[in-house]
């Protein structure tokens, strides 16, 4: 006995030394997963636009979604309209298919990129009640889940190393039990719809995109970067979580500045067009890697929270990877539809009723929240202006023959349609407030979807409710109507 | 959203800031803002790029922006 434990003894020094040392070297060794870096830009490859196969989706009816934050509430109501989508039959150009088969770009931050990258990569299997998004992701406790694996001892430690925060653990989490480690690689491999995953780069305050382009200005392979944590990032919550960081490698290939950002550089004075000069100015601080060697991102909806300033720009410029003016001009396109889903709230507040003023909880979620409201109406009040001002001048093409530029000298020798193309539109927009004072749906009105919470967990009555009302909140709407009438 | 014509004696497709965009002698709709405008294919047209300040158009008044084509050269019409 004594021997055994003279022999022991030495055993449980070295073993507890052993610990203590891989206790200490543990967190050094924990880091978030490292983007690749490229050499040499290839614009024929990666996850493009313009790489994807169409899958037989056209052009011509050109659809785009824009999905909102708001937790598991955003990825309910979106994940309702693309059930609502997907049982819209449709006749387009001969063939018959659902209006979902027809969507061209789903654009998404925060909670609604769960349901857009879950599309992106199993597409029919979203709707799979066994082994769907529903079983995987919309009726899950993910917020406890995630809250459950601070306490893991080994999380425990590797959190104190500095390069590895709980959004990285976040993120391991999402990619093991929701994506199964798949890559944009794998997103390519589906085709259309481009799935564009925003977070927001907290140095310029501006979108930052999961898409080659905007990796080609970091020369990092968007390829082998995991969706999961691409839509960590889009989901990563300030406070919540710290931001998450990827790495920027742009003196390892060459990228010539290109020409829109050069003319851009000219467009300084209130006459000409200071946003584009301002998302020049962004775009290119890419390129200098010795200011901006770390990117650091945190929640999409801090710089949109309606996944709509992607899709605005390819509104109105002509150097976006899906322009629609380009697309426009090249007469690709018949019907225009972007369907905007806003799952904002407007939760009752009770803190005027009191003299102290409220807490630092609240005042952070207000600090948060005012900003995103106001950046939301703003840039769906950009959408609305580009929309009536396409309106009006699809009314002036279609109705004045002069702009057939019969009378531009000399004439074009293989044009007959000299015009302009007008195109049909559809602004689309689903949020709680389409909700009349009147109206209930599935024995709620109006102010019960206002007040649902944002997080990662709400009960299943719920999320049914959410998934149900999109689909009402769509058959009430009169483009969404006119829409599925025109195309039947 | 402002409009532009880009005249050419051919059908030729032109480029906006680095990408085709479009034809010759149609309505072509621009960002406003500065802008380069070329054309693609052979390089047998003068200016041979032309950077206008975009402003002001309407659909029913697009600017106008003219290339016209370099003469022939005395070999190619030998030729």
């Amino acid at each position: 006995m004594r021997n055994h434990i003279k022999f022991t003894t030495p055993l449980r020094i070295i073993g507890s030394l052993f610990l203590i040392a891989v206790s200490l070297l543990l967190p050094s060794c924990a880091t978030y997963p490292q983007n690749a870096p490229i050499k040499e830009r290839n614009l024929d490859a990666g996850y493009r636009f313009n790489t994807l196969k169409d899958n037989g989706n056209s052009d011509s009816l050109f659809v785009i979604l824009a999905f909102s934050g708001g937790g598991t509430r955003a990825a309910a109501l979106s994940y309702g309209v693309m059930e609502k989508l997907q049982e819209t039959t449709i006749e387009w150009e001969g063939r018959q298919k659902s209006l979902l088969d027809e969507v061209d770009v789903i654009s998404s931050v925060s909670g609604g990129s769960f349901t857009a990258a879950y599309y992106g990569l199993y597409r029919e299997r979203l709707f799979d009640k066994e082994d769907g998004f529903e079983k995987h992701f919309l009726y899950r406790n993910i917020q406890g889940k995630i809250t459950s694996l601070l306490f893991y001892p080994s999380n425990l430690i590797r959190l104190a190393s500095p390069t590895f925060g709980r959004i990285d653990m976040a993120e391991e989490f999402y990619d093991e039990e929701i994506f199964e480690n798949k890559t944009f690689e794998d997103l390519k491999e589906k085709g259309r719809p481009f799935i564009s995953i925003n977070s927001t780069d907290i140095t310029t305050g501006t979108p930052f995109t999961f898409i080659q382009n905007q990796f080609d200005l970091i020369c990092s392979d968007l390829d082998k970067f995991k969706v999961a944590r691409a839509v960590a990032a889009s989901s990563d919550f300030p406070v919540a979580f710290p931001p998450l960081q990827i790495n920027n490698y742009a003196d390892t290939c060459e990228y010539p500045k290109p020409i829109w950002i050069q003319v851009a550089e000219m467009d300084k004075d209130f006459a000409a067009n200071p946003r584009r000069n301002i998302r020049a100015r962004k775009t290119w601080s890419y390129r200098d890697v010795k200011k901006r060697p770390y990117i650091h991102l945190l929640d999409g909806g801090l710089s949109d929270n309606i996944g709509l300033s992607d899709p605005l720009t390819a509104l109105i410029s002509n150097s976006h990877p899906y322009s629609i003016p380009k697309k426009i001009n090249q007469r690709k396109i018949k019907k225009l539809v972007v369907i905007i889903v806003d799952a904002m709230t407007a939760p009752e507040e009770n803190f005027e009723l009191e003299q102290s003023p409220p807490g630092l909880i609240k005042v952070l979620s207000i600090a948060t929240g005012v900003p995103m409201g106001n950046y939301t109406f703003s840039t769906i009040e950009r959408v609305k202006d580009q929309f009536k001002r396409w309106q009006k001048d699809r009314r002036s093409l279609w109705n004045n023959p002069r702009n057939t530029f019969k009378h531009c000298p000399p004439p074009p020798d293989k044009i007959t349609e000299k015009s302009l193309r007008p195109i049909d539109l559809y602004p689309i927009y689903v949020g709680f407030d389409q909700i009349a004072d009147n109206e209930t749906y599935f024995g709620k009105g109006r102010d019960w979807y206002l007040n649902i919470p944002t997080s990662f967990k709400l009960p299943k009555d719920s999320v049914d409710k959410l998934r149900g009302v999109a689909g009402k909140i769509l058959d009430k709407s009169e483009p969404y109507s006119a829409l599925r009438d025109c195309l039947n | 959203m402002e409009y532009i014509v880009v005249r050419y004696p051919k059908h030729r497709q032109v480029i906006i800031d680095g990408e085709l965009s479009g034809f010759t002698n149609i309505i072509l709709m621009i960002q406003n803002g500065h802008h380069q405008i070329e054309l693609d294919g052979k390089a047998d047209y003068s200016p041979s790029k032309s950077i206008v300040m975009v402003k002001n158009t309407d659909v029913d008044f697009p600017m106008k922006i003219e290339f016209i084509p370099l003469e022939e050269t005395e070999e190619e019409s030998d030729a």
